[in-house]
C-alpha cells in the first residue's frame, strides 16, 4: 500500500512492480548489472530495450472539506519505453499499456485495490525517435504518460 | 399566457413577460464571452510564447538550450481556431537539415545522451495560474455587464 508519507517514491515503485511484468525481450543476454525497469534516467551506459519510470509531479485536486487534513491528489507520471527498433517500440508499449489496464483491480499488486492509486488515465503516448547529424536512426522511444489518483492521509 | 380556475371559481390568469428577450439577452452573453475569451486566448499564447523563449534563453531557474539562437528567435504563436492558439517552433531546419521541432522534441523529452530540458513544459507549469485567473476575469467581467 502506498504510504502518505512516502507517496511518491512509494507509487513510482509499484508502477515498476507493475511494469517489470513486461518480458524482457533480451532477458537471456541482459548483463547482470543492466536493469530492464529503472526509475532513474538511464544516462549511463544502457543495454537496451530499456523503461525508465518517473514522477512528474502531485496536483491537488480538493481537499475533503471542513478541516479535514484528507486530500485527494492527482499524480502524474512518465513511462518511457527506450528501443533499438521501431517494432520494438510499439511492442513494449503495447506490453506496458496491457500490464497498467490489466493491473488495476486484480488482486496481488493492483494499483487500486492494494495500492490506493485510482482512477488509472492514459494522457498520451509521444514518439521521440534520435538521429545523428547524418540522419542515421538512433534508439527509439515511446513515453507514454498517466496519471493516477491518491488520497493523502488515507 | 396560462388560464386557471381560482377558488372562487372565476379564472386566474398569469401572464410571464420578457422569456423573448432574456433568450435574447442570454445570447448575447455568450457571445460576448465567446469573443473576449478569444481575445485572452490569443494574449495569453503570446504570453506563454515569451514565456518558453525567456526559459531557451536560460533567464528562469533551469538549464538554457542557446547556441546561435536559432531555437529561441523562432517559438511563434499559431491561432488554430475559436479559442486555440499552439504555441511551437516554426517549420524551419538547422543548417544540418535537422527540423527546429525535431530539436525541440528532442530538448523537451530528452535523449540517450541528454536529459531534458522542458521549456515547454515548465513554462506550462508556470503559466497556468495566470492564465486560469486571466479567464475567469474575463468572464466575471462580461457577466458583470449582463
Amino acid at each position: 500500500m502506498v504510504a502518505t508519507a512516502t507517496y511518491i517514491t512509494d507509487s513510482v515503485l509499484a508502477l515498476r512492480a507493475i511494469v517489470d511484468n513486461v518480458t524482457d525481450p533480451v532477458s537471456a543476454s541482459r548483463p547482470s548489472d543492466s536493469k530492464f525497469v529503472v526509475t532513474q534516467w538511464p544516462l549511463r551506459t544502457t543495454f537496451h530495450p530499456v523503461i525508465s519510470i518517473r514522477s512528474e509531479g502531485t496536483e491537488e485536486i480538493h481537499s475533503s472539506g471542513f478541516k479535514s487534513e484528507l486530500m485527494w491528489v492527482r499524480l502524474s507520471f512518465a513511462i518511457r519505453i527506450w528501443a533499438r527498433n521501431e517494432v520494438e517500440k510499439e511492442k513494449l508499449t503495447q506490453s506496458v499499456v496491457n500490464e497498467l489496464r490489466t493491473a488495476q483491480f486484480d488482486g496481488g499488486s493492483a494499483l487500486s485495490d492494494d495500492e490506493g492509486l485510482h482512477d488509472l488515465k492514459f494522457d498520451s503516448v509521444v514518439s521521440v525517435d534520435e538521429q545523428d547529424e547524418n540522419g542515421v536512426a538512433g534508439i527509439r522511444s515511446n513515453i507514454i504518460r498517466i496519471q493516477l489518483k491518491f488520497m493523502l492521509g488515507s | 399566457m396560462v388560464k386557471i380556475v381560482g377558488s372562487s371559481g372565476k379564472a386566474v390568469e398569469i401572464k410571464i413577460t420578457g422569456i423573448k428577450e432574456t433568450i435574447e439577452r442570454l445570447k448575447k452573453l455568450g457571445e460576448n464571452i465567446s469573443s473576449n475569451v478569444d481575445k485572452q486566448v490569443v494574449s495569453d499564447g503570446a504570453r506563454v510564447a515569451k514565456g518558453v523563449q525567456s526559459s531557451i534563453m536560460g533567464n528562469e531557474d533551469e538549464r538554457k538550450s542557446v547556441n546561435t539562437g536559432t531555437f529561441a528567435n523562432s517559438i511563434t504563436v499559431e491561432k488554430k481556431g475559436k479559442g486555440e492558439v499552439v504555441v511551437k517552433p516554426k517549420n524551419i531546419s538547422y543548417p544540418n537539415g535537422i527540423p527546429v521541432s525535431t530539436v525541440a522534441l528532442w530538448l523537451e523529452e530528452g535523449t540517450t545522451v541528454e536529459p531534458p530540458r522542458p521549456h515547454f513544459g515548465n513554462t506550462v507549469k508556470r503559466m497556468k495560474p495566470k492564465i486560469k485567473s486571466s479567464m475567469e476575469l474575463v468572464v466575471q467581467k462580461a457577466t458583470k455587464s449582463f
